[in-house]
């Protein structure tokens, strides 16, 4: 692991010797101990049954997109603690799990391209200035939970405090993940991943509007934070729609 | 290291090109003849090998760019990005403005679908994005290379072309209206970029479009439009010290030249 805010030439350089390995360590367990094991306490909400509820739910989340689709954002990076540029994100998904992400600058220049699909995730173009266990690891993770991710009919069902009402699923390692709603308005409102009592993964959906090339309202704004690595992305979303997508999509290179 | 620090000066680069350099009034520029032994063509170019002016009439050509670029004081150009990926049936799009002020001001704004100010001014940089309706200043890390950008696209508004031509190697096209070629001489800048295009208009007289090609196909072209000269700007759009970019709308420019450089608000000489 290694911390967010290093580039990866200044992370080669300072690997050059044995002592500055070391110090890196020494960085990265500070790194750790500062940022990574900080989480929230997860609510777990009430237990209740109501299979109409639950129906209800379910199906406004899987009809919230198109089960193939392209999106496009604008996405703020905050890692780390440190705020970094802007980048426009053409993405194409499809379900259960397939994605493709490409950033363009300001300028329209490609900044980097992800593949994610079951069998992993691929870079097809690199950015040194982004930091890259947020490209290997989170950034089309990221575009999954927002356009992808749907609770299963056999989701338990909980309230919480605020009127919000979840569906729960566990997930391996002891880890759980919840959908949640806005019940009145069969609304998905966040999501959000817990191992034990803590939260190490939130994203909050708000913002809800109709978008240009998909004939429902979706989320025009989608906030997310990850505890363990440490970084906020915040998403602008411009528009979605349907695209029928081919496996080529999810190689390297169509 | 320092042809690192070129490459990926060169690379941020890119889209800067959109900041659409223009040539002045004065007439078009002599078409030179075309020759088989035309200067190199860029062996990534999308066309089919486009006949190139041959070495004297590029130099002629660039000559004069050069002289009438150098007499604009002032620019302000609308333009409209499209991103085109191989990935996706259809395009990106982007819209924006982009200000320059001579030696060294320039003002890139996207404006739709989203909001994004560069401004850089002298020895200052800042970057601001619009979220939810609020400007926030984001803190780069990258302002002495985007410096170094600023001051080549500075010195290419200038008509400076061949100043860069140990990072590009420099064709024209012999037809019209004219393109000038600009072929990475770096493999590892190539691996991003292969070539940029700046198309000149029908009388030569501005730079209608910037292309820039990647590996596998993609390209970004700018389409500039409406592009005014020489009008009086005001020095507040180009404030790098602000929370938030002064709006452009309530700074609309005048259709005055300032009456010399030295008296632009901007300060700049």
């Amino acid at each position: 692991m290694t911390a967010w805010g290093e580039d990866r030439d200044s992370r080669e350089a300072r690997c050059r010797s044995r002592g500055a390995i070391v110090f890196a360590a020494g960085a990265v367990l500070a790194n750790l101990l500062a940022h990574g094991c900080a989480s929230v306490p997860y609510d777990r909400g009430v237990p209740f049954q109501d299979e109409a509820l639950v129906a209800r739910l379910v199906r406004a989340a899987a009809e919230m997109y198109p089960p193939s689709l392209r999106a496009d954002q604008v996405v703020a990076l905050e890692a780390g603690g440190r705020r970094m540029d802007h980048f426009r994100v053409c993405a194409l998904a499809r379900r259960p799990d397939d994605v493709r992400l490409v950033a363009i600058s300001d300028f329209g220049n490609t900044i980097f391209d992800v593949v994610r699909t079951p069998g992993g995730t691929r870079i097809v173009k690199d950015c040194p200035e982004v930091p890259r266990r947020w490209l290997t690891e989170a950034a089309a993770r990221d575009i999954a939970v927002a356009y992808l991710a749907r609770p299963s009919p056999q989701a338990r069902l909980v309230r919480h405090d605020d009127g919000t009402v979840g569906l729960v699923e566990d997930l391996r390692g002891g880890r759980c993940r919840e959908f949640i709603f806005d019940p009145a308005a069969g609304r998905l409102t966040g999501y959000i991943e817990a191992r034990g009592n803590r939260l190490v993964y939130r994203a909050a959906f708000s913002g809800y509007r109709m978008a240009a090339s998909w004939p429902r309202q979706v989320p025009g704004a989608i906030d997310v934070t990850d505890f363990r690595l440490d970084y906020r992305l915040t998403v602008q979303v411009l528009d979605v729609g349907a695209r029928p997508l081919d496996d080529k999509v999810f190689s390297e290179r169509p | 290291m320092r042809t690192a620090t070129a490459i990926r000066a060169s690379l941020v680069l890119l889209g800067a090109l959109c900041l659409s350099a223009s040539a002045g009034q004065s007439g078009p520029p002599a078409p030179a003849a075309p020759s088989s032994a035309a200067a190199k063509a860029p062996p990534t170019s999308p066309a089919a090998s486009p006949k190139t002016m041959t070495e004297a009439g590029r130099q002629a050509f660039l000559d004069r760019l050069e002289k009438d670029l150098g007499a604009i004081r002032t620019l302000k150009a609308y333009f409209d990005q499209e991103k085109h990926l191989s990935l996706f049936t259809d395009v990106v799009h982007a819209e924006g403005v982009c200000l320059f002020v001579r030696p060294d001001t320039i003002r890139f704004e996207i404006t739709k679908p989203f909001q994004s100010v560069l401004i850089t001014r002298e020895k200052a940089v800042a970057k601001y994005d619009c979220i939810d309706g609020r400007w926030r200043k984001i803190p780069l890390r990258e302002a002495r290379i985007l410096l170094m950008v600023t001051s080549q696209i500075a010195s290419w508004l200038g008509g400076h072309f061949r100043d860069q031509s140990d990072v590009y190697d420099i064709a024209v096209t012999a037809d019209k209206p004219h393109t000038i070629i600009l072929t990475p001489r770096h493999e590892e800048f190539r691996k991003h970029i292969t070539v940029i295009e700046l198309g000149l208009s029908e009388d030569s007289a501005r730079v209608s479009t910037a292309t820039i090609r990647e590996p596998g196909g993609d390209f970004t072209r700018m389409t500039f439009t409406r592009e005014e000269r020489d009008i009086a700007i005001s020095a507040d759009v180009f404030d790098t010290a602000g929370a938030a970019p002064a709006e452009l709308d309530r700074h609309a420019p005048r259709r005055e030249a300032p009456a010399s450089p030295k008296t632009a608000k901007d300060g700049s000489p």
